[in-house]
């Protein structure tokens, strides 16, 4: 993909896991910049046309980040990258899936999803 | 239910950009028990942000670095209980809490009143006399609460970007968040970079890729070179500042990058993201000059690009403001609607304070003085001082707000919203990027009744998506104002702001929820038949 993005020093080397594919980055890069850095500049697509999105303002207020991060539809830039992270390039909502996907289980076995209360 | 027991403070402080922190370092260096919370992993805002702490100290670090760094320092030396990373979802001020109609004195009564004990109980506030708000926030711990006697509110500014053809398309990014990409995440933002907009960040964000060795197709400014000259006089108030915006054009001038004044951009296109830049000359409101799209095609230039950093200024952040239901006033050089405040900064609910570019974009070095003053009104509430010193210290800290902020005005002013820049949106143009909605569906809503932007909401969803109508407000309600009013500023006081709603920030249930046990959840007793 050519010359790197990356401009100045940075943490430890990590690798996280997007759609299946490992993708190494940078201790304290925030998701959002570790895809961009990857050349991934598509984050999903917009829930009624359909359109490509990518990261837009990163730093919180737009949402268009917003993809699965550990199984949680979240702004990718506001989260740092860790090792084993599992991203999915997808939104909460995308068009045919009904403002609805699989359901956010830990999908992929790292552990982040939450633990969920159980009844009794 | 919640995770942690509430704790009550003197002040919250909402925000830890300039603005904030010195709000909460003036409260707490004078014993205030204070509270400051942002959902950014450090403090310093947008205009001070650090570098991630898992990045190592990168050479000779600029001057916002270092400004932001001395910033932290000082608030990590502070007995400030400074949160960062924890978000505000809800804000809520306890009822029967005195609403300051106008007209607002320049110092209202200093003392908060009392609240009746009757109210104290609804939505869970402690019976203190004086905890007048309640601030919700989820972060790593869980869910948390917080009660305060006074209320800061410093969120800062939104970037405004006007919408125009293929602005949707990945690759079209802010100028904010180019300059986060750059000085916090150390990324150039594309390989080959069109600047292009308004105000004092299209030469900052150009100097700084080309700095960084990354290259810039064109700087693409909507003012031309006689609006900055007219900027001159009062940019001359801070001549360091006005060194580093020459130090800027400089750098952008020996890379040899082509500046285009009076220009915008038209479009941008390309499969699955930015491949080239449309732009075009405009007049000084902002209009195409050569007519509509396809008038002018001879003076379009088409720019090869990977990436299009664009942006019009900043508009205050009013959520919570809204949501407090705060007296606001239309003001387009100033950034847009606003909270109304007086001389120490207090807005028309007693005890709440705002500051910084939330209460009218002054630029950082006038939100750190709006900061103090907002400090020493809460100091005043807390009775830490009396009302005569504060006054002499608020009038102190006013006139170098007013030398500050002259420099401020004159880049808000460089960057205020065109009304032609939305005029000239094409109608299938989607403005609502979180719903798709375009400029058509908008003006066929306003046609069928939607005369104001929450009945616009309603009819079209414009506002409504995740963003909460922080991203598309500006062009939303210029396009209702151009409709119902032939003054623009007429127009913009009559289409209002969407209603303030919490949540404010998309937050999942399970965090507000937190960890609880079946046997937690309290069942209230059967009603007596």
């Amino acid at each position: 993909m050519g010359e790197s993005l990356r401009i100045g020093p940075r943490g430890a080397p990590v690798v996280i896991r997007v759609d299946g594919e490992p993708v190494p980055c940078f201790a304290g890069e925030s998701v959002a910049a570790a895809l961009l850095a990857d050349g991934r500049r598509q984050l999903r697509l917009s829930p009624r046309a359909g359109g490509p999105r990518g990261a837009f303002c990163l730093m919180g207020a737009c949402q268009e980040c917003a993809i699965r991060i550990g199984g949680r539809v979240t702004a990718a830039c506001m989260v740092e990258v860790r090792d084993g992270l599992v991203v999915e390039c997808r939104g909460a909502s995308e068009p045919g899936s009904f403002r609805s996907g699989p359901a956010d289980e830990d999908v992929d076995g790292d552990g982040s999803a939450r633990p969920v209360s159980e009844a009794p | 239910m919640n995770g942690a027991s509430p704790r009550t403070a003197d002040l919250a402080v909402v925000g830890a950009g300039p603005a904030g922190v010195e709000a909460a370092l003036t409260a707490a260096g004078h014993g205030l028990d204070v509270v400051l919370l942002d959902e950014h992993p450090a403090a310093g805002g947008q205009v001070y942000r650090a570098v991630p702490r898992a990045f190592p100290a990168g050479g000779d670090p600029g001057p916002d670095e270092a400004a932001g760094d001395a910033m932290r320092r000082r608030l990590a030396a502070s007995p400030v209980e400074a949160r960062a990373g924890e978000r505000v979802w809800s804000v809520l001020a306890r009822a029967g809490l005195i609403t300051l109609d106008p007209p607002v004195p320049e110092f209202p009564d200093p003392n908060p009143k009392p609240v009746p004990a009757a109210m104290r109980e609804e939505a869970g506030f402690p019976a203190d006399d004086d905890v007048r708000f309640r601030i919700d926030t989820v972060g790593a711990d869980g869910p948390r609460s917080v009660f305060v006697v006074s209320l800061v509110l410093a969120p800062g500014a939104v970037e405004r970007v006007a919408p125009f053809p293929g602005w949707t398309l990945p690759g079209v990014i802010g100028l904010g968040a180019a300059a986060v990409l750059l000085e916090s995440q150390r990324l150039l933002p594309g390989r080959r970079v069109v600047v292009a907009g308004a105000g004092p960040l299209v030469p900052a964000v150009a100097a700084a890729i080309i700095e960084a060795g990354g290259a810039v197709a064109a700087v693409v400014d909507l003012a031309g070179p006689s609006e900055w000259l007219r900027a001159l006089p009062r940019l001359a108030a801070m001549p360091r500042l006005l060194g580093r915006g020459a130090g800027w054009i400089v750098r952008i001038a020996g890379a040899r990058v082509p500046i285009l004044f009076r220009h915008s951009v038209r479009s941008a296109a390309g499969r699955g993201a930015v491949e080239e830049v449309i732009v075009a000359p405009v007049g000084p409101d902002g209009s195409w000059r050569g007519g509509a799209p396809g008038g002018g095609r001879a003076a379009e230039r088409r720019i090869e690009a990977d990436t299009l950093a664009v942006g019009h200024g900043l508009a205050p952040a009013t959520e919570i403001a809204r949501l407090l239901r705060l007296r606001h006033r239309f003001s387009r050089r100033e950034g847009g609607w606003l909270p109304e405040t007086d001389a120490r900064g207090q807005t028309s609910l007693a005890g709440c304070y705002a500051a910084g570019d939330g209460a009218g974009v002054y630029g950082a070095a006038a939100a750190a003085h709006s900061g103090r003053i907002a400090g020493i009104a809460a100091t005043l509430d807390a009775r830490r001082i009396g009302p005569g010193v504060a006054v002499a210290r608020v009038r102190r800290a006013r006139r170098a707000h007013a030398r500050a902020a002259r420099f401020g005005a004159a880049m808000s002013r460089l960057a205020a919203l065109r009304p032609a820049l939305v005029a000239s949106i094409p109608a299938d143009t989607v403005v609502c990027r979180c719903e798709d909605v375009t400029r058509r569906e908008i003006e066929e809503a306003v046609a069928e009744g939607a005369v104001e932007v929450n009945q616009l909401k309603h009819f079209t969803r414009c506002g409504m998506g995740p963003c909460q109508g922080r991203i598309c407000g500006e062009a939303a309600a210029e396009l209702v104002a151009a409709r119902i009013a032939s003054d623009p500023d007429e127009g913009r006081r009559a289409a209002g702001q969407w209603t303030g709603r919490a949540p404010l920030r998309p937050v999942a249930m399970d965090d507000l929820a937190g960890r609880f046990e079946y046997g937690d959840i309290p069942i209230p007793p059967p009603a007596p038949l």
